[in-house]
């Protein structure tokens, strides 16, 4: 027993050794910047995505028989990673930083900095994009694109102010409003959602008189979708760039207006609708139970606009307040081996103005071209079946041109993720107060993200 | 003497076939020292260290902790050597000002209040079961039945387990239009008022604290309970039916007969299935991971759910993976279940080969002492 | 009947038949009260599937609807490029069989050299093995990861297979066994044949060991293909994704507007296991049975 044991211990030491040595030399080496021009060698595209909206758009509107021979027909493979529990970014990351081929991939607002302030990702002036050509997109799309030292790294394909979403066949019933699909039912419902106060006004009334009426209807899917359009108006960055974490009334605010929203019994218990499942989605149908959507412009073609119903009741306005929700941004990264290739579908996604305007048309869709966009819009010969046939881009074309999205950090989706979760405890009765609310939020926060400075 | 194939003796040499020992376990140990020995041992030097991921391909470590709190490069280690603090993380966990702290122990806290919860029922019914279904004088008939059903829960896959029960408490599912159902009875019965029937709502019971920990520990209960209840039978055939026979003959009742008898000799079997679960109910990942996430239950509901190996995950895949504290809990867990596992080895170790080699010590000591001549 | 009996001893001791009766009867009302329990879940789900959306709102029955063909129509729609749950059971199935056979046949031969070969490390190792059977794999994964990436092997499924060779329980189970089946002149007897040590273990242990490697299989395929941990950790191309990652997918998929496709992927995801048990539910009973007896 002695010598079995004196062994173990032996072989256990010298492995531990092994292990600090080997684990010593194993840090990532960050990729080496020369120019070397642009590369071609590689033998598949790949593109890391999260969904196949994008996958759909390159197959049947950019990746023709021409095209693909005008590239030797070469093999394009889209990588898809589920976004759900930040997965899609574990596994690109990885992926970047063990030097695999990747060629594109994609990125949304809330974590997008991360890529563009990296070294892992190309300006897109060394792919042979210039500032002219860019000159058509919408400033805001470029400045979340665009790194400390100027240089542009993401384009993205389209705008994405936000519209509130109602059905048409429920004005009547609970409020009074003709159902006219018109202007003026538009202008009418506006009128009871203005602001933030008349909001929860209205969303309470709403309740109250579903209970009446028994319907089993809610004013808005769930509290996912209020903060969307409530974030937008932040006057502070989550996390700024000593890493402390960026604190307000207005953030703070929030809480407030999910409690009344929840209390009033406009949305369904515990939250409402978690985004993205089955029951949010249902809503979209015939038979669903939501009365609006804080929407926005991909959200109406990607996900309404693909129910099974064939019935149209729903149309677009502003809502309580200007917002932008998400969007998507391409980006090459180092490893690019298929550079021309790279270069014209990030050319094509977000310069080529007639390509992109005729895609926008034919899908529903707002196209990151601002003169273009304005021209449709001022257009009333451009109607949109699924929003009764009112002008899409007359609807989305004002609010894209005030889009200002700054304050964007790259902890912006980890902290939303726990602030959503500590605003939906408090609006549920939780926590006594907002403070209490608000330290539970700090402390959770401490413990997930160490790096911030929760003050 | 068993365990000893004979040695063919062949001309003046014996052949040793013991080589072939070696070869052929060589695959076993091979696999298990690459993928299992070692990622242990890698684990074991992060949770000593500060390691984390800041960015795409950027870390920051893994560092060493200094007994000041302040870190030094891992290729320092042997320069620093006498101030080097190994523990640096775990007294993070177990320090009540922590914010890790609360993480940790509260998955800890999760995971055994769950499993106590799933535990008890489970071993009382599995029990019962077990004790009539091997009562000769019952003899209970369709127990082939029975088992097919009750042990079914246990194949099916624990994820679309989670994913069923998950939109069955949903908002839109079966219970809470019973729920609703009932409500309305109620009101047309006339037991409640109009104010409490419109103070009806649907509620998603898995995004509330105590509801979604009574629905994991349930789901584990209802699908290890059967299992539970096939081992029982098993012990409970192992003992011989003599002392059965003998006990009714004597007059023994049923219930004589199982507290007196059958309950002592097959306690190694409980203690055993107990350890077993609790090992097993430490490792608790895919039923907490697919019905509380974060983001949809709330955050008072995630923190009563978050199980260890949950928490492990968690903490490897957010936007900055802590790679060191992910680690500390992952050797939290391992010293955990290494002194359960350890009681299982000791219940469990060959004690016949014990014996032999017992006798064998003391045989050879009093040859030896022989030799020397006498007792001395 | 009130019979009485009496015991050895002569005395009454109680009335015996109508007892006995009244347990069986409770008994019998407790066990169909849980067979019902256990299937419940499943026969709401598999109801669920063939209803609408609009039905599975607004009421519950346990009564079966004709909408089956419609929502599996949908579920196959809508889940083009982002997750294929047919090839998904493929991928499990191949990531399960491999990692099963290796897995047995390794501890076969693990076991078998611990109780026929006489080697100076063999209590040693077996002391080893057992001490290690519980720990949990989870323990390791963040060392488990970053090996499989300098080995390159993430998105393969060389890491769910190779690390299965290792079976610690499997080696301790066919140990048992062995001991008391392999007869050890046996090999003594193919020895003196001329047979090597490998044909030996192949032709003559093997098959006796059957019995034993096919329960022990049952058990390692299942773990195997209900394992949801590392893969969620390693996959990350849809093609290769395995079955318990897919049923994360089915709720959260921006076209799952209708609850009847969620309840028909569901019970296409539950599908394969329910057909194994079936069949194999003797089987699969019985070595559960057998696998906790230590003698």
């Amino acid at each position: 027993m002695k010598k079995f044991r004196s062994v173990v211990a032996m072989l256990l030491a010298v492995l531990m050794v092994a292990a600090l040595f080997a684990a010593c030399g194993n840090e990532p080496a960050a990729p080496a910047t020369e120019d070397t021009g642009m590369v071609n060698t590689g033998d598949t595209f790949t593109v890391y995505v999260w969904n196949e909206e994008f996958k759909g758009f390159f197959e049947n509107y950019y990746w023709t028989e021409d095209k693909a021979a005008e590239f030797d027909n070469i093999a394009v493979e889209f990588v898809v990673n589920t976004d759900q529990g930040g997965v899609y970014q574990t596994k690109l990351d990885n992926a970047l930083a063990n030097g695999e081929a990747v060629d594109l991939f994609l990125a949304e607002a809330d974590y997008i900095t991360k890529y563009v302030q990296s070294a892992y990702t190309m300006d897109v002036a060394d792919l042979g994009i210039t500032a002219d050509d860019l000159a058509g997109c919408y400033a805001y799309t470029l400045e979340i694109g665009t790194d400390a030292k100027g240089a542009v790294k993401a384009v993205s394909w389209q705008a994405c102010p936000g519209a509130m979403t109602y059905r048409t066949d429920w004005t009547e019933e609970y409020f009074g409003i003709a159902e006219t699909r018109d202007a003026a039912q538009d202008e009418a419902v506006q009128a009871l959602v203005s602001d933030w106060d008349k909001y929860i006004e209205t969303a309470s009334a709403f309740a109250a008189k579903d209970k009446e009426l028994g319907n089993g209807y809610y004013f808005v899917a769930g509290l996912g979708d209020v903060w969307y359009a409530y974030k937008a108006g932040r006057t502070a960055a989550w996390v700024d760039a000593e890493y402390n974490l960026g604190l307000n009334d207005y953030i703070t605010g929030y809480f407030d207006i999910a409690k009344a929203i929840q209390e009033s019994g406009a949305i369904p218990a515990n939250g409402g609708y978690g985004q993205w499942g089955t029951e949010w989605a249902a809503g979209y149908e015939t038979t669903g139970d939501v009365f609006s959507y804080l929407s926005c412009t991909w959200h109406i073609p990607f996900c309404m606009n693909t129910g099974l119903s064939t019935e149209t009741f729903w149309r677009a306005i502003t809502g309580p307040v200007g917002f932008f929700w998400g969007g998507t941004w391409m980006l090459a990264s180092v490893y690019c081996d298929n550079m021309d290739l790279a270069k014209d579908v990030m050319y094509t996604w977000s310069c080529d103005a007639d390509f992109l305007t005729d895609w926008a048309v034919d899908s529903g869709n707002f196209a990151n071209q601002q003169a273009k966009m304005e021209e449709l819009a001022a257009d009333d010969s451009i109607t949109m079946d699924f929003l009764c046939g009112q002008n899409f881009y007359a609807v989305f074309a004002e609010p894209a041109a005030k889009v200002e999205m700054k304050y964007l950090s790259k902890f912006d989706r980890d902290v939303e993720d726990l602030y959503k979760a500590v605003a939906q405890d408090y609006a549920t009765g939780k926590y006594e107060s907002k403070d209490a609310a608000v330290e539970a939020f700090k402390t959770e926060l401490s413990a997930t993200l160490p790096v911030v400075n929760v003050g | 003497m068993k365990g000893n194939a004979p040695q063919i003796k062949r001309g003046r040499g014996r052949v040793n076939y013991s080589r072939y020992g070696y070869f052929f376990v060589a695959p076993f140990f091979i696999a298990y020292f690459v993928f299992s020995l070692y990622p242990l041992l890698t684990t074991f030097y992060y949770s000593a260290t500060r390691y984390f991921k800041i960015g795409v391909g950027e870390y920051l470590g893994p560092d060493f902790y200094l007994k000041d709190g302040s870190t030094v490069k891992s290729a320092d280690f042997f320069a620093n050597f006498g101030n080097i603090d190994l523990f640096h993380n775990f007294k993070d966990i177990f320090d009540p000002a922590s914010a890790n702290s609360q993480a940790v122990l509260g998955s800890f806290r999760n995971t055994t209040i769950m499993w106590l919860i799933n535990f008890f029922p489970q071993m009382l019914l599995a029990l019962l079961l077990a004790a009539w279904f091997t009562n000769a004088r019952l003899r209970v008939r369709g127990q082939g039945a029975y088992k097919f059903f009750i042990y079914l829960p246990n194949i099916i896959t624990a994820a679309s387990i989670a994913m069923l029960f998950k939109t069955l408490f949903g908002h839109s599912g079966p219970v809470n239009l019973i729920r609703e159902w009932w409500n309305n009875v109620q009101f047309d019965a006339g037991w409640i008022t109009k104010a409490e029937y419109d103070a009806f709502e649907k509620i998603n019971f898995i995004r509330e604290g105590w509801p979604s920990r009574l629905i994991i520990a349930f789901i584990n209960f209802w699908m290890w309970y059967g299992h539970t209840m096939i081992v029982l039978i098993a012990g409970i055939l192992g003992i011989s039916p003599s002392l059965y026979e003998a006990a009714q003959i004597d007059g023994a009742n049923n219930t004589q007969i199982f507290y007196k008898i059958t309950l002592p000799l097959l306690k190694p079997m409980l203690t055993y299935t107990l350890i077993t679960s609790l090992i097993g109910g430490l490792q608790m990942f895919d039923i907490p991971k697919l019905i509380s996430m974060r983001a949809e239950a709330g955050l008072e509901a995630f923190n009563m759910n978050q199980t260890v190996v949950y928490l492990i995950s968690e903490r490897v895949s957010t936007i900055m993976p802590d790679y060191g504290m992910a680690s500390a809990i992952a050797i939290l867990l391992f010293a955990v279940t290494a002194v359960f596992g350890a009681m299982i080895f000791f219940m469990m170790r060959d004690k016949d080969e014990i014996e032999q080699r017992k006798k064998e010590k003391a045989a050879i000591k009093a040859y030896k002492k022989s030799l020397r001549g006498g007792v001395n | 009947m009130a019979a009485t009996t009496l015991n050895a001893k002569g005395e009454k001791v109680g009335n015996y038949s109508a007892g006995i009766a009244v347990q069986k009867t409770f008994i019998h009302i407790l066990c169909v009260f849980l067979s019902i329990l256990s299937i419940l879940p499943f026969w709401i789900m598999i109801v669920n599937a063939t209803r609408s959306s609009a039905e599975i709102q607004n009421s519950l029955t346990l009564i079966p609807s004709d909408q089956f063909a419609h929502n599996l129509e949908i579920l196959l729609k809508n889940s083009q490029g982002s997750f294929d749950i047919f090839k998904s059971m493929l991928n499990s199935l191949i990531i399960s069989t491999s990692s099963t056979v290796l897995g047995l046949y390794s501890s076969c031969l693990a076991a078998y050299a611990l109780v026929v070969y006489r080697f100076k490390l063999r209590s040693a190792m077996y002391t080893f093995i057992v001490a290690i059977m519980m720990i949990p794999t989870q323990v390791s994964t963040v060392g488990f990861i970053n090996l499989m990436y300098s080995f390159n092997m993430i998105d393969t499924f060389w890491p769910l297979i190779l690390p299965a060779i290792a079976a610690p329980a499997t080696v301790f189970f066919m140990r048992q066994y062995i001991q008391g089946a392999l007869p050890l002149e046996i090999v003594e007897a193919s020895r003196i044949d001329g047979c090597t040590e490998f044909g030996t273990f192949n032709k003559i242990a093997l098959p006796i060991m059957l019995p034993a490697v096919a329960t022990q299989g049952i058990f390692a395929f299942v773990t195997s293909w209900n394992n949801m941990y590392m893969p969620s950790l390693i996959i990350n191309s849809i093609d290769k994704k395995t079955l318990p990652i897919v049923v994360q997918n089915l709720s959260s998929n921006r076209y799952q507007t209708e609850y009847g496709v969620v309840y028909c992927g569901l019970t296409l995801t539950v599908l394969p296991m329910l057909i194994v048990y079936i069949f194999l539910s003797k089987y699969i009973i019985e070595g559960v049975a057998l696998g906790s007896v230590k003698e």
